[in-house]
């Protein structure tokens, strides 16, 4: 059982004459096999939330535990490391390789891992395969569609089984039903392999797949399932 | 008298060996001996013919600017040299050895600093050439950079991938520059009739500053890459 705590998490933008809280003390429990989404308006905090989830950036004050492990405190040169080994992303806008193949885009982190290609590309195969897309393997992202793209990019970010899968408004750009069956696929990931799943997300749709709700407002967490804080 | 004849001029003067051949200046005939593939010099050239022989050439008659003297055992030419120059310290005695020298020396001292001169530039040209495709790749694909470092890819590993990137742009110059060179050797060697030599060593020479006009021109993608930052990958 893995549990990831954030914990009194806040972010401060720039200094003294012009600063932007953009997240106040916002503390929150995951535990592996949930999905917890993350909700809230445009400039609530959420991305920076999830930056700071993912190592992407660094809390003004508080941290972040993954396991007992404060992955805030970690040095600039063990952070992409930790990225590689723990964390899966999947990004509202794909994010693929386009001068790369399906396969190839899924085979990175197995690559930067330092797998050998030809056992990454067995690998990428059967993750392919089983998000159904063993005979679009070889097709550039270009050639795929929305949520093709966005199942590719799901199958990269569990290459490495992370710990923890962070999805940024992954229903963004895609049609309402294809969306939704993209956050089962993470819902269902997170059950099956005991992945933490973090999900942000404007769009309340996706409130009944999720095991827990929260919800951000100037930073601070206003809901918690349901309940006002 | 005879004389060698360069093998390209026979289709020039229309000559061939046995042929004879008179110069304007003399009233001699001279008999085509043999063929020789030619020789170039930016420097001085040097014929050496028998005094008779050289006096319809001469500008000033009886004048005399080299002699050339044979010897029954070439090993004594030092001793020999070094007894003349004792004997005639007014006249400049040189072995056929420092001759060569002398003109290695002269040709160096005149050309030398002009193709070092080149060579720096052209490298320093070729630094900026490879560096600029280098750094306009990163930065057209900064956006992939910053997926790859959010994904996980650590600094040295982006690193490596630039440097593979700007040594496959590098020896992709070198093989253009190497053939370019064979095919501009070609030309001079039969077309100017010139001396052309461009060995292995050369070629593993610049291939050497290839790799480290390799690694220079990397120095500025790499700052680029580096401030690169992984979070702006979540922007649209």
């Amino acid at each position: 059982m893995s549990i990831l705590i954030a914990e009194n998490l806040t972010k401060v933008y720039g200094r003294k004459g012009a600063r932007l809280v953009a997240l106040d003390q916002v503390s929150f429990e995951a535990k592996s096999g949930e999905t917890t989404l993350i909700m809230g308006p445009s400039g609530s905090g959420k991305t920076t939330l999830l930056l700071l989830l993912g190592t992407l950036l660094c809390p003004t004050a508080g941290r972040v535990l993954l396991d007992g492990r404060s992955l805030s405190d970690l040095k600039v040169g063990d952070l992409s490391s930790a990225r590689l080994q723990t964390i899966g992303f999947v990004f509202q806008h794909f994010n693929l390789l386009a001068s790369l193949t399906a396969i190839q885009n899924v085979m990175v982190p197995r690559l930067a891992a330092g797998l050998g290609k030809k056992e990454a590309e067995r690998q990428a195969a059967v993750m392919l395969d089983r998000f159904g897309l063993a005979k679009r393997q070889h097709a550039l992202p270009a050639d795929l569609s929305g949520g093709e793209q966005q199942r590719v990019a799901i199958a990269r970010a569990l290459m490495n089984s992370p710990t923890l899968l962070l999805a940024d408004e992954p229903t963004a750009n895609l049609d309402s039903r294809t969306g939704h069956e993209i956050v089962q696929t993470l819902s269902r990931t997170a059950k099956e392999e005991g992945k933490i799943v973090i999900i942000v997300s404007h769009d309340p749709r996706i409130q009944d797949i999720a095991d827990r709700v929260i919800s951000l407002e100037d930073g601070k967490i206003k809901e918690r399932d349901g309940r006002k804080l | 008298m005879r004389l060698l004849f360069r093998r390209r001029w026979q289709k020039k003067f229309n000559k061939r060996v046995g042929d004879s051949i008179t110069f304007s200046e003399s009233d001699a005939s001279w008999r085509i001996a043999g063929l020789v593939p030619g020789a170039a010099s930016f420097g001085n050239y040097y014929a050496w013919i028998t005094y008779p022989a050289a006096q319809p050439f001469v500008t000033v008659p009886g004048s005399v600017s080299f002699a050339y003297i044979v010897l029954d055992h070439p090993a004594d030419a030092e001793a020999v040299a070094s007894s003349l120059q004792s004997r005639y310290p007014h006249l400049n005695i040189r072995s056929k050895a420092d001759l060569v020298n002398e003109e290695k020396h002269s040709l160096g001292d005149s050309f030398l600093p002009i193709l070092q001169a080149i060579l720096v530039i052209a490298v320093l040209i070729g630094i900026a050439v490879v560096g600029l495709t280098i750094y306009t790749a990163t930065v057209d694909k900064s956006r992939e950079f910053g997926i790859l470092k959010a994904i996980g890819l650590s600094n040295r590993q982006l690193y490596g991938t630039m440097l593979v990137q700007s040594l496959a742009v590098t020896a992709l110059g070198l093989l253009i520059g190497a053939t370019l060179s064979f095919g501009v050797g070609y030309l001079i060697m039969n077309w100017l009739d010139l001396g052309f030599e461009l060995t292995a060593a050369d070629i593993g020479l610049v291939a050497g500053l290839a790799v480290v006009m390799a690694f220079l021109a990397s120095v500025v993608p790499v700052r680029r890459l580096i401030t690169i930052d992984p979070a702006e990958v979540f922007k649209s």
